[in-house]
């Protein structure tokens, strides 16, 4: 099949990014296969899935980039923030590390993303006794910056699809809206009008 | 047996034995070794190799067609030749209880680690023997930083020499000899050849995995400009250099003879860090049908060139090793036998890598595929690391117009560093020729490998720090 059949009306670049261990790959996987292993195995360097979702009547393909957590493959991580549309940043609501580094996170997509990229914020592992983090800090943490803030869990499937759709429905305004505000019509980043053929799956990443 | 194949195990031994044949060219092999019948010849073969300490031997069948056929063999052969390839007189400090700063890192990497071994009692056995291993070894060299994925290398360390070789199982209590055995080979293993990927940035290993574009374009320039190998460096490369494939293949517990050990092996016989890299390029070249197809059919789909060449080699990648059609296995095959036939590194090529990979890396010294050469001690081991980070900060601080790192300026504490390494290594060599070490008397002309390829190091040395001045 030739690159111009498309089975989708547009596609957004989503990023996941926090700390390691805080389940950025088990809400991937539990978002793209509806799977959870609580022993998922780590993420080393950048890894890519895709999931075709309906936005308001299109189909959106959204292209998510999970990384590493360890500090060390940041030198790595940061070569792939650029295009992002969506960045999901989550951290551990059993580790209060995690959420004190989000800040520094933060400073990381201001340093690399495209400026008018859409952050969310994600407290993930909501399920467990062991919270240390609180959801009105966690609330409080999004308000100071700016961000929308879910409370999910990977294991139990809580608000796992609301992050993507939520990241999805924000980033679809921001692209109507800049439409609007072009007056041409013009659809920005890599969003690709249907020409109505539906392509094959299997030969499309 | 034998005499259907009218050849003895001695017979085999002697030809393979034999100092004028290139010991990669084991063309007369792969014929015998099509079935179970024929590796088990193959194991009586490593027995008596192993037996009789032919180190040469050794690696020449390690590196041949199904590497070291099983786990029980594999266990005694990566001993002795880890054992051989570094020789540790001393350690800096042999007990370190001192928790290492990664210890946090470790500790969730081995909680997420085995999460396909079904027994519960066998995985918990193999968590705590790979968190027994890291932690050990980081203990003992606390300048050394943990990386995500030593863990899944440590893994395969651990899921062979956790093996019982009576029962072909898992053994659910390691004695504290095989324990000794495995931490020894571990922190050889890592010092001789993870050494890049363990130091203070991730510099080392993208240097590395720089070599893979020179790989490509000798063999497919078509392919090369495909995938941009020119404008960007390949850095969905990482997770498979960084673990030796060991991330995405996992060590089989069953006791077969998995690609991922065969790898290892490979590794393991040529002496080599070059053989990923070699390994790597391959078997992209190999898939190159599949990701051109895929490049066509995503042109566009993407923000960016990087984004599309990751996603589409990515994808053709983990397919090819995640399929279990017999026909993934057979590629997979294919690709390492063509590397067992290849992996030596073109002399052009390896000159040209070596105008970016720093001179302490293992390419360049311990891992370099120079047999059996090293022998140090974890003193000259330590300096070999701070000259690295040394000259790593100092090509960080130079402007990028340096890309050939001919004109970089040594101070006169590393030229006189390098020397004096240099000059270690040969008195090393000479110490090893001169000692009654029962492995280096078997074959007598490992010595005259080891002492070229010391003169070769040194020459090299010499020419870098004549170049520098």
């Amino acid at each position: 099949m030739s690159g111009g059949n498309k089975n989708y009306d547009s596609i957004m670049k989503i990023l996941l990014i926090g700390d390691s261990g805080v389940g950025k790959s088990c809400l991937l996987v539990r978002f793209v296969e509806d799977k959870f292993s609580p022993s998922f195995i780590t993420t080393i360097g950048i890894d890519f899935k895709i999931k075709t979702v309906d936005i308001n009547g299109k189909k959106v393909k959204l292209q998510l980039w999970d990384t590493a957590g360890q500090e060390r493959f940041r030198t790595i991580t940061t070569a792939y923030y650029r295009g992002a549309m969506g960045i999901i940043l989550v951290y551990d609501v059993t580790d209060e590390r995690t959420f004190n580094n989000v800040n520094q996170w933060f400073k990381t997509v201001s340093d690399h993303a495209n400026d008018d990229a859409q952050l969310l914020l994600v407290a993930n592992k909501c399920d467990m006794d062991t919270r240390v983090v609180t959801t009105e800090q966690g609330e409080a943490l999004a308000k100071e910056l700016g961000l929308p803030f879910v409370e999910a869990s990977a294991k139990d499937d809580t608000n796992v699809n609301d992050i993507f759709f939520t990241l999805a429905r924000l980033i679809q305004e921001k692209i109507d809206n800049n439409k609007m505000a072009d007056g041409n019509g013009q659809d920005s980043g890599v969003n690709i009008k249907s020409d109505g053929d539906s392509g094959s799956k299997s030969n499309c990443c | 047996m034998a005499s259907i194949l009218g050849l003895g195990e001695s017979d085999l031994t002697t030809q393979l034995a034999d100092t004028n044949r290139d010991t990669n060219d084991l063309s007369f092999l792969p014929s015998f070794y099509n079935d179970k019948t024929q590796c088990e010849l193959k194991s009586q073969v490593i027995s008596r190799a192993l037996r009789k300490k032919e180190n040469t031997l050794l690696c020449a069948l390690g590196k041949s067609k199904c590497g070291f056929v099983n786990n029980d063999l594999r266990q005694k052969s990566w001993n002795t030749i880890l054992n051989n390839q570094l020789i540790l007189y001393s350690s800096p400090k042999e007990v370190n209880n001192t928790p290492h700063c990664d210890e946090k890192q470790i500790e969730l990497d081995v909680r997420r680690s085995f999460g396909y071994v079904k027994d519960e009692v066998e995985r918990n056995c193999l968590k705590k023997a790979l968190k027994q291993a890291i932690v050990t070894f980081f203990r003992k060299y606390p300048t050394l930083r943990y990386y995500q994925g030593y863990h899944d290398v440590i893994s395969v360390l651990v899921v062979v020499f956790c093996l019982d070789p009576k029962r072909n199982k898992i053994s659910r209590n390691i004695s504290g000899q095989r324990r000794k055995i495995l931490y020894k080979c571990v922190e050889i293993f890592s010092l001789a050849y993870l050494r890049d990927f363990l130091m203070d940035s991730l510099d080392f290993p993208i240097d590395q995995i720089s070599v893979i574009p020179l790989l490509i374009q000798d063999k497919d320039p078509q392919l090369f400009q495909r995938l941009q190998l020119d404008k960007q460096k390949p850095l969905y490369a990482i997770a498979s250099v960084l673990t030796i494939f060991s991330h995405d293949m996992r060590p089989d517990i069953t006791g077969a003879n998995s690609i991922i050990f065969q790898i290892f092996d490979l590794v393991l016989c040529t002496h080599s860090m070059y053989t990923p890299l070699v390994l790597y390029a391959n078997i992209v070249l190999a898939l190159r049908d599949r990701i051109n197809k895929e490049y066509t059919a995503n042109i566009g789909n993407f923000d960016n060139d990087v984004d599309l060449v990751h996603a589409v080699v990515q994808k053709v990648l983990m397919q090819s090793i995640n399929d279990e059609a017999p026909q993934s296995r057979q590629l997979w095959e294919t690709v390492l036998d063509r590397t067992r036939s290849d992996y030596s590194i073109d002399p052009k090529l390896e000159k040209k890598a070596c105008k970016f990979i720093n001179k302490t890396s293992p390419l360049r010294t311990t891992a370099s595929g120079r047999p059996q050469l090293e022998i140090n001690d974890g003193y000259s081991l330590d300096k070999l690391i701070k000259k690295g980070i040394v000259l790593n900060n100092k090509k960080k601080d130079k402007v990028p117009k340096d890309t050939d790192g001919q004109d970089w300026n040594y101070d006169r504490l590393i030229k006189t560093s390098l020397l004096v390494g240099a000059a270690s290594l040969a008195l090393g060599a000479c110490h090893q020729h001169g000692s009654l070490l029962p492995d280096t008397m078997a074959t007598s002309h490992l010595d005259l490998n080891r002492i070229a390829s010391s003169v070769s190091l040194v020459s090299d040395s010499l020419k870098h720090i004549i170049n520098s001045s």
